[in-house]
């Protein structure tokens, strides 16, 4: 599984820190998603799915590759 | 061409004080997408699907950039106090981006110990009130109130005076002039906010705020800062404020879920999403205006239109939900609609799910035995305002 974030879209809700924690973080200046691992193991799968779904401004992409 | 027209009004009235109106399942099950009559009489459509709900919140033709027909009273078209949610990105995005660092997951982990001194001692003043205390005044209000005053540098003392115009701007039935009264009295208090922060600077939202905005592109002006106060500080503590109240109904009914949760405490973040779900505070909705023609769920929405999207109902849409109506702390967890969704979506929740959370937690541990003091059909629900919750709650234990 491979993630791609959009920082341009991201809104900074930060649901996705919610979701997976080891996966994306915020930036301290502007709450901007950061992603912390491109390529997650698989038993991070459904966290992160579940956080590409929360994600208010569609800005999470997973990637089967 | 259909050019459908509405004779019905959107459902308002409710069966079940803790459920939203019936005709919202009707709605949903017969006409997901459909023309109604808002609640000032004029012609909108309803969207109530969840996935539809999405659809139309996370999409910026849909506008935000209008005055509400139930505020229309309160601004003018050339009023330079829109306040940010009423704006478009690119506009909206300089704002957003310039608060959002304040809210992230891990500024407001940083908050925890502070809020939770602070719930402690309003439980201090609930119990010191006494048996058939408001549980409104003494604890729901009190504690999101200080919480967001704390960060933003507002001196509490201040709060008879910012605690009563909040309502009124929030209150659906009031006169045109006493709504744009309190809107200017609220405008009039954070501008003078932001001239005292520029002359003795703190460590609080403002002044960073202010510090923030001289190093931008386009600084905000003293009146954007005065809006985004505004905003922040009604937005911040009468929302939570009506759902730590809400919530503690809701569960009171249910006595084992009370026991489940005393038992397992590390569980009531699953409990507030649920609450927060079930029990959809922003009842009537939330308004965009179509810039042109767009389809949502196979029906044509035609530039110039209103579109409502039903958060309530999207948040029990049975197509997403098993067993919608059920408070279920174990169902896997689905993101619900409550704090809206795109670009807008709120930007305090991380900080009221905190609040809500710890207060909870703490009310059931310090009162085992709470009991609403008030049999159910006397208890003051919120139909008259645009956000719901309980005016009172006399609370014993």
């Amino acid at each position: 599984m491979r993630v791609e974030i959009d920082q341009d879209k991201c809104c900074g809700a930060g649901s996705c820190v919610l979701s997976a924690p080891e996966v994306f973080d915020q930036r301290e200046s502007d709450g901007i998603v950061v992603l912390l691992d491109e390529r997650p193991g698989d038993e991070l799968r459904e966290a992160v799915e579940e956080a590409a779904e929360r994600c208010p401004a569609a800005a999470i992409t997973v990637l089967e590759q | 061409m259909n050019c459908p027209v509405a004779h019905q009004s959107m459902p308002t009235e409710r069966v079940d004080p803790l459920m939203p109106p019936p005709g919202y399942a009707q709605l949903l099950a017969e006409a997901p997408v459909t023309k109604v009559l808002d609640l000032v009489g004029e012609q909108t459509w309803l969207v109530t699907r969840y996935a539809d709900v999405r659809a139309v919140l996370g999409d910026t033709r849909f506008s935000s950039d209008f005055i509400p027909p139930e505020f229309k009273d309160l601004r003018r078209e050339d009023d330079p106090l829109k306040p940010f949610i009423r704006l478009d990105p690119p506009e909206h995005t300089r704002f957003r981006r310039a608060l959002t660092g304040e809210f992230t997951v891990r500024q407001i982990r940083l908050l925890e110990p502070g809020i939770r001194q602070l719930v402690e001692s309003q439980l201090d003043e609930l119990e010191r009130a006494g048996q058939g205390a408001d549980l409104v005044e003494h604890f729901a209000l009190p504690i999101p109130s200080l919480v967001i005053c704390q960060l933003l540098g507002v001196p509490y003392t201040d709060h008879s005076r910012f605690q009563h115009d909040s309502k009124q701007l929030l209150t659906r039935d009031i006169a045109p002039e006493e709504r744009a009264r309190a809107g200017e009295r609220l405008r009039d208090y954070m501008l003078e906010l932001v001239e005292l922060k520029r002359r003795e600077p703190d460590a609080a939202l403002m002044t960073r705020l202010i510090e923030r905005s001289a190093e931008m592109e386009q600084p905000f002006t003293d009146l954007e800062l005065a809006s985004i106060g505004m905003l922040l500080l009604v937005a911040g503590h009468e929302t939570t404020a009506n759902m730590i109240g809400l919530t503690t109904v809701a569960l009171l009914r249910s006595p084992d879920k009370v026991e489940a949760l005393r038992a397992d405490p590390a569980k009531v973040d699953a409990y507030v999403e649920e609450a927060l779900r079930l029990l959809t505070i922003v009842q009537h909705g939330v308004r965009r205006l179509a810039t042109e023609d767009i389809e949502v769920g196979g029906t044509l929405i035609r530039k110039g239109e209103w579109v409502i999207a039903s958060l309530a109902a999207g948040n029990r849409d049975p197509g997403v939900y098993a067993d919608p109506d059920e408070l279920d702390a174990d169902r896997k967890r689905v993101s619900h609609l409550s704090f809206g969704f795109g670009p807008h979506q709120c930007l305090g929740q991380q900080l009221a799910r905190v609040e809500m959370q710890i207060a909870l937690n703490a009310l059931f541990r310090r009162f085992p035995a709470l009991r609403v003091d008030l049999p159910e059909g006397e208890i003051p629900y919120k139909s008259d305002m645009l956000i719901y919750g309980v005016h009172h709650l006399p609370v014993g234990w």
